[in-house]
């Protein structure tokens, strides 16, 4: 398994459960008091930051634990970073990502339409970033088990 | 003879639909910031104050139309194959070129958010920024048809 591929089972497990949290400690304050008041931003930050932090220390962490039992079978560690066929399904995912984010950008046009709180807006958006990365990483893990 | 369907074929049909976004996509964008602009100045109100909603979504909606006819009726009159494998790989590039603008214009519309400004900028950085990227992976789609995908 290629570094790519690492970090999209990675990503894959990553991005669900820190949409979980996010929604699970903003929601759980919306239960208190209204929205407008909710803040928001720092559970987001958190959230972005955890991801991406996440995606690179699961992939480092899950590397270096095949490559140690890859030894232990006394194999070869695969350590590849990738090729061609890697950049291909990188640019795959991408493309199915943007299916997401082409709704999600076109729900928040309408929410500012009707200048709907900023929280729902910034939620909405970062569902719809959510739900791209995840088919996106789908869409990548079936071309890569199954070929295009 | 020979030499005129060698410059027929240079340009695929694919190709030509970029060649009419580049020119048409300007004059969309152009429009909706000329109504808006002239808004702006002529209604005596501020910029976040100003209604945008209607030019953006007549915008949408009639370029979107004209656009759709326009290229329903090319592929109707189009004979032969619309595209090949050289048309899909430059496709794929270009959504790449998409996907990482229209990432950095989501990521803007955050920190916008965030910083409690007016919903007015939040959904013109969505609507410019998708634009724009929109109008780079067409240039991109073009540059890779004349001069190959950058590796």
């Amino acid at each position: 398994m290629t570094v790519s591929e690492r970090s999209v089972w990675v990503q894959l497990f990553v991005m669900p459960l820190v949409a979980v949290g996010y929604f699970s400690v903003v929601l759980s304050r919306a239960a208190d008091e209204s929205v407008a008041q909710i803040s928001w931003v720092v559970p987001m930050i958190w959230s972005i930051g955890i991801v991406v932090a996440g995606i690179i220390a699961g992939t480092i962490a899950s590397a270096i634990t095949s490559a140690i039992a890859a030894t232990a079978r006394g194999e070869e560690p695969e350590l590849d970073e990738g090729d061609q066929r890697d950049k291909e399904i990188e640019r795959l995912g991408n493309r199915k990502a943007q299916f997401f984010t082409g709704i999600g950008t076109i729900a928040v046009i309408v929410l500012c339409m009707f200048r709907v709180d900023p929280f729902w807006i910034a939620s909405a958006m970062f569902l719809a970033g959510i739900l791209g990365g995840v088919h996106g990483a789908i869409a990548k893990l079936v071309a890569y088990r199954r070929g295009f | 003879m020979g030499n005129d369907d060698a410059i027929k074929e240079e340009v695929s049909f694919t190709e030509s639909v970029q060649y009419a976004g580049l020119a048409f996509g300007p004059l969309a964008i152009l429009a909706y910031l000329g109504i808006v602009l002239t808004r702006v100045f002529t209604d005596d109100v501020s910029v976040t104050k100003v209604a945008w909603q209607g030019p953006m979504l007549l915008v949408v909606a009639i370029g979107g139309g004209l656009y759709g006819i326009g290229y329903g009726i090319a592929r109707l009159v189009h004979k032969g194959r619309v595209d090949d494998a050289r048309d899909k790989e430059i496709e794929r590039y270009a959504q790449s070129i998409n996907g990482g603008l229209v990432g950095l214009t989501v990521f803007v519309s955050i920190i916008l958010l965030a910083l409690n400004v007016e919903p007015f900028w939040v959904a013109n950085n969505l609507f410019l920024g998708s634009w724009f990227a929109s109008f780079v992976s067409t240039a991109g789609r073009v540059a890779a048809y004349r001069e190959g995908i950058p590796s």
